[in-house]
């Protein structure tokens, strides 16, 4: 039986690497005593493979993995195991079985959804509505990124959303290409914003996955087959 | 911690590894401060993933949680970056629990594992908001510490209010009782005289400073000040509490697994060993209880993998039947049995056999001397053909890495000593040439031996820099090729090593003027500043208090607390180590050390004997 698990990622957790995560989720398989097939080979470990994973520092309300099991169970019941096993910051929120023959999570995974909060320069003003409009009409948007690498962030972004100031903070919605063919790397849209805005935006960005989007079967859906309109 | 504000999340993201200081792990234990009587604060004076490693923290964690009437909390040492931050923006060093500064609790307690950790106590003193000093002192914390550091704790006796030695389980709960009783009146005073009461407890506050030959040693400055101060052991492993939950580390932690305590205390002997002196008696815990155990841990943690942890583990009685044990009930969950340094001979390697069926790693073994001649001296008697058999039967088994431990500068050590490592690891790779799976890889690890108090070579010369040297070099030359990797202890670590494990009071001054010049993370290469350290002892030390030797009539500066081990068994086992006689294992057959009388304990052994 293979199940899909959705969980949060909050609080104490979003400064787990996505490494640490993998063995956190491991072992609370383990508390849980989850019925999980092991991987063959020298180090055995639970069959587990995670959707897309997470920069460290990055908080999310859709983390998902795929488990294999040796026995079938409800996924109800999956869900609440795993609860009684795992800290509030990394509650699972949703488990629903998936046939086992499906493609891997990770290469269906084709778009995520962002929310990002950044700091604002003190005593500046911007239009942002005006910058995000100008962004999406430039052709290309290009940076360079800390190891030096020129990208063009265009046609990696789906969505661009402004969503208004909260005290010191400017909100936006991205919703970005993701998955092994192309992928938006977050850290480099935060960095193409702050200097788009001529540092009005200010480094580091927080950010919040709100949600990860599968290749469907007309559109892109959640992984859980919920389509999706962007 | 609820949900993150930019700032908040913004002070953690812009460090390294910011999981240091969270907290919110699984089996975490956190109260409410205005329904207990006592709040502790348990200090591992080392970063986190290294304080987590530890297996004594979290016994003591979750046994003082165990009470209703008291709450412990624990914080560590913070990396650089993170100590930056605190300073400039006026914040106290916190605990991880609930973020209290560590000013704010009745009790702190360090772990004083070794002597590189001691700046980092200072340290983590004065961002916690607590005078470093003692006398400085008014209330609240009593600052407390325990492990082998105690041993010789007057480097610290101007910093730590009282210092417990021996297992602290039992002492803990009788400790804190006092406090809760004695603490009624918030008087300093009264709390320490009750403290000194109880014992294992030093309490330099009631101790004076009298210089006797090279040393200052403290001297009962009143009556009923205890001296020799002795250390406590709880008289029964297999009763003594265990925690069944263990708090479970997000991040990966230097030892990533639980570790099973089958026995503690070993009776082979070794004479420089402190750990092996001050650990007596062994008591071992039943098969039984350790089935028990090991069933609980595993399912409360989710771990993969079991360490059985011990002095010398394949000396555990019950050995064998605990492997099957744990192989036949386990294996299916790909859980693995892990064994940490190995006796050099065929058993240990069966047992090796059987626990790395589900996963392979090296095997370590420690002859510490490369000559018959040296190690009968330290009393390690482990012959050359027997090691050799042992590593032969190991590669055949399809091992190719193997580790050795060896140390420069065991007494009476000559150069054709460290040639005699030169040659037995020649063989070793000779054998591994033949027999391994595919190119051996022999690891080769040299630390330098520092005489420790307590033990028969507590006596002994320190070595200098250009034996040193001299010794590394003939390694190095000896050893070419890939198939040896060597790496040694740092020598001026060493060096600062030596002074706080074998100095008194004066060891103390140089410790604070270096920390106060900005040292502190000493056992990390990248931090330690050893010309910091060479200044100090240059201008305001007196060097030979380092390297002696010492005349084995003058007191030391831990005469006045004890091990249990007499001290004419250490002077007897010194004539013996300079005659080059072993003294054999007391499993088989009491060697008269006096430990067990004068403590009124006795060995326990699993499985009867």
């Amino acid at each position: 039986m293979r199940v899909r698990v959705k969980h949060i990622k909050i609080e104490e957790a979003v400064f787990i690497s996505h490494l640490d995560l993998v063995t956190t989720m491991n072992r609370a398989l383990r508390r849980a005593e989850i019925p999980f097939r092991l991987t063959e080979g020298f180090n055995p470990r639970p069959r587990i493979a995670y959707g897309q994973p997470l920069a460290l520092g990055a908080a999310s309300a859709a983390e998902y993995f795929d488990v294999f099991l040796q026995e079938r169970l409800d996924p109800g019941q999956i869900k609440n195991m795993l609860n009684s096993a795992l800290p509030r910051s990394l509650e699972v929120s949703e488990a629903r079985e998936v046939p086992v023959k499906s493609p891997s999570l990770m290469s269906l995974v084709k778009a995520a959804d962002y929310l990002l909060q950044a700091q604002v320069r003190e005593g500046e003003n911007l239009n942002v509505d005006l910058m995000v409009e100008s962004m999406l009409k430039s052709e290309s948007l290009n940076m360079e990124n800390k190891k030096g690498q020129k990208k063009d962030l265009k046609k990696l972004l789906l969505k661009i959303e402004w969503q208004g100031f909260s005290g010191k903070l400017g909100k936006i919605r991205i919703v970005g290409r993701a998955g092994s063919e192309l992928n938006l790397n977050i850290k480099d849209f935060c960095q193409f914003l702050v200097s788009f805005s001529g540092g009005f935006f200010q480094t580091p960005c927080m950010v919040y996955r709100k949600e990860l989007y599968l290749k469907g079967q007309h559109n892109l859906e959640t992984p859980f087959g919920m389509e999706v309109k962007l | 911690m609820k949900d993150l504000h930019y700032q908040e999340w913004k002070d953690l993201y812009t460090v390294e590894k910011p999981v240091r200081y969270v907290g919110g792990e699984w089996n975490l234990e956190k109260k409410q401060f205005d329904q207990v009587q006592v709040t502790v604060a348990m200090a591992f004076p080392d970063v986190y993933e290294v304080g987590m490693s530890h297996l004594g923290l979290k016994i003591l964690y979750h046994l003082i949680n165990s009470r209703p009437e008291y709450a412990c909390e624990r914080v560590f040492a913070p990396w650089p970056d993170r100590e930056k931050k605190l300073r400039d923006q006026g914040r106290l060093l916190q605990t991880l629990e609930s973020g209290r500064p560590l000013k704010d609790f009745q009790v702190l307690g360090f772990s004083l594992q070794h002597e590189l950790l001691y700046t980092n106590v200072l340290n983590m003193l004065e961002l916690g908001g607590v005078p470093w000093r003692n006398r400085d002192r008014e209330g609240w914390p009593l600052v407390i510490a325990g492990g082998p550091g105690t041993y010789n704790p007057e480097p610290l006796a101007d910093f730590v209010d009282c210092f417990f030695l021996g297992e602290g389980e039992e002492a803990i709960l009788d400790f804190l009782r006092v406090v809760a009783e004695a603490g009624k009146n918030q008087d300093r005073e009264e709390v320490l005289q009750e403290i000194v009461k109880l014992p294992g407890w030093y309490v330099p506050a009631f101790y004076e400073l009298v210089k006797v030959n090279n040393f200052f040693c403290p001297e009962p400055g009143k009556d009923n000040i205890p001296r020799p101060v002795k250390k406590q052991v709880v008289s029964s492993l297999e009763e003594s509490y265990y925690p069944h939950k263990i708090i479970v580390p997000f991040t990966e932690v230097i030892h990533d697994r639980i570790s099973l305590e089958v026995s503690r205390g070993c009776t082979r002997g070794c004479r420089f060993c402190q750990a092996g002196m001050t650990y007596r008696p062994v008591r071992e815990r039943s098969l039984e209880t350790l089935q028990e155990m090991a069933g609980e841990l595993l399912k409360n943690t989710g771990y993969d993998e079991i360490s059985l942890l011990s002095l010398s583990s394949t000396d555990y009685s019950c050995i064998g039947e605990l492997v099957d044990f744990l192989l036949s009930n386990f294996r299916g969950l790909g859980v693995g049995v892990a064994l940490p340094s190995l006796r050099a001979d065929n058993f240990s390697v069966q047992m090796a056999r059987r626990v790395q069926q589900v996963r392979k790693t090296g095997l370590t073994f420690a002859p510490e001397a490369g000559t018959q001649r040296l190690r009968n001296v330290i009393n390690k008697g482990v012959k050359e053909e027997d090691l050799l058999e042992t590593v032969k039967t190991a590669f055949a088994a399809g091992w190719w890495s193997v580790k050795l431990y060896f140390m420069l500068g065991l007494p009476t050590e000559e150069d054709e000593d460290v040639k005699g490592i030169v040659e037995l690891l020649r063989k070793v790779a000779r054998a591994g040439k033949e027999l391994a799976p595919r190119r051996p890889q022999i690891t080769v690890n040299v630390s330098t031996f520092i005489p420790k108090a307590h033990t028969p070579f507590q006596w002994e010369a320190f070595i200098g820099r250009e034996d040193v040297q001299r010794r590394q070099k003939i390694l190095q030359e000896g050893l070419r090729g890939r198939i040896f990797r060597l790496s040694w202890h740092d020598y001026n670590m060493s060096l600062v090593e030596a002074l706080l494990a074998r100095g008194d009071r004066r060891a103390g001054k140089i410790l604070e003027m270096v920390w106060q010049k900005g040292s502190r993370l000493d056992s990390w290469s990248e931090h330690f500043r050893p010309e910091k350290w060479l200044e100090a002892i240059q201008t305001s030390y007196s060097p030979e208090l380092v390297y002696g030797p010492f005349p084995t009539e003058i007191p030391l500066p831990w005469s006045h607390l004890s091990a249990g081990v007499s001290r004419d068994y250490l002077l007897q086992e010194r004539d013996r180590a300079f005659q080059g006689c072993i003294t054999p294992d007391c499993r088989q057959g009491c060697q008269n050390c006096g430990l067990c009388g004068s403590l009124n304990v006795s060995m326990e052994i699993a499985g009867g004997d």
